[in-house]
């Protein structure tokens, strides 16, 4: 017994040159991804809040389908690992979505120091001076011609290529950005599919919103 | 000594306004951050020192750093957003006439023209409160006209 101790000890000993380093990569690793993805209760609290939010400002949306009528809470990152793009340029990742459907979503905004390459209405919210109110935008269907999508793409910050390949339902829109203790934090994001959003709803309810976000938000 | 007054609570949906920004080359309407409207207001007087304080209060509070307009008035403006947060007035030589005209003057001064929207709403606030805000001042130290 005392041998294979011995052993045992005289192994970790004979790798410490490896294991040492890796472990402490391995924390730092950790505590950058714990820092990174924050504090789930926190995360609950931020979902409770967005589902709040949206159901008061679409409180006349009666029987429709809860993803036609969404909050999605955008993070700005200076970096994220992303493919065939620069990964350094500032970008918007959905973090927190109300409801319980379209939780996956692959929308992902450059937001970079150049506001004029900003993309999607995450990316204009982010660097309008207010909050950005658009509505009214076409009803795209297969085979809607190019003028539309056109008009579309460009009142929604996105690419002709992007509006053509998803053909996007959404058709109403309200974006700010969120602060934290006065330093911009992310975008919040109101899309619906009704051609308009009550827009006097969201100035009215934004308030609570905004507060509890924030003090979450400094959590996180 | 400062008394201390309850917040007046605002309702902000009713300073708010709508402009046109041009993003992208497109024209976009733009209302105003809630983030830039005070949720509520309250007024101060501090007795030892003879001034009278206004404070707002944001959707998302922060520090605040000092700005001297005239031997006067101070501002204190958010540290990392540059809102007017609060004001300090002497109230043995203004009254709330003259502390907007200050605040006017900042607004003109201010190096962000980000923050006008911010200040005008702040004014705004001030003339409408103005008498909850200035109960608290003593009546020896209101003047009659300015």
């Amino acid at each position: 017994m005392g041998t294979r101790v011995a052993e045992l000890l005289q192994t970790t000993q004979d790798f410490a040159w490896l294991a040492v380093p890796s472990c402490l990569f391995l924390a730092g690793l950790i505590g950058l991804l714990k820092k990174r993805l924050g504090d789930p209760n926190m995360w609950a609290f931020a979902h409770e809040l967005l589902d709040d939010f949206r159901n008061k400002v679409f409180s006349d949306a009666g029987s429709d389908y809860q993803h036609h009528h969404r909050v999605t809470l955008f993070r700005h990152l200076r970096w994220v690992f992303v493919r065939r793009r620069w990964p350094w340029s500032g970008w918007l990742c959905p973090v927190e979505r109300s409801g319980h459907t379209t939780q996956v979503s692959k929308a992902l905004f450059r937001a970079p120091d150049e506001a004029d390459d900003s993309e999607g209405v995450a990316g204009l919210g982010w660097c309008a001076n207010g909050a950005l109110k658009i509505d009214k935008l076409p009803e795209l269907r297969k085979g809607s011609n190019d003028d539309i999508l056109v008009s579309y793409a460009a009142s929604t910050g996105v690419s002709l290529e992007f509006v053509r390949t998803h053909l996007p339902k959404t058709r109403s829109f309200y974006a700010v950005r969120v602060e934290v203790k006065g330093v911009p934090w992310g975008v919040l994001v109101v899309d619906s599919r009704k051609e308009t959003i009550n827009f006097s709803k969201v100035d009215k309810h934004y308030d609570v919103l905004g507060r509890y976000l924030s003090l979450i938000l400094q959590r996180i | 000594m400062a008394t201390n007054q309850q917040w007046l609570a605002l309702s902000p949906a009713e300073f708010q306004s709508d402009s046109e920004q041009t993003l992208k080359g497109l024209v976009f309407h733009v209302s105003m951050s809630p983030y830039d409207i005070p949720q509520a207001v309250r007024g101060e007087f501090d007795e030892d020192r003879k001034r009278f304080v206004i404070e707002f209060r944001y959707i998302s509070p922060e520090e605040t750093a000092s700005r001297q307009i005239d031997e006067h008035v101070i501002l204190h403006v958010g540290e990392n957003s540059g809102r007017l947060c609060g004001i300090e007035a002497d109230v043995e030589a203004m009254n709330v006439n003259a502390v907007l005209l200050r605040i006017d003057r900042a607004a003109e001064e201010s190096i962000n023209p980000r923050l006008k929207p911010n200040y005008d709403v702040a004014k705004k606030i001030i003339t409408e409160k103005a008498r909850e805000l200035w109960q608290r001042v003593p009546a020896q130290f209101q003047p009659a006209a300015g």
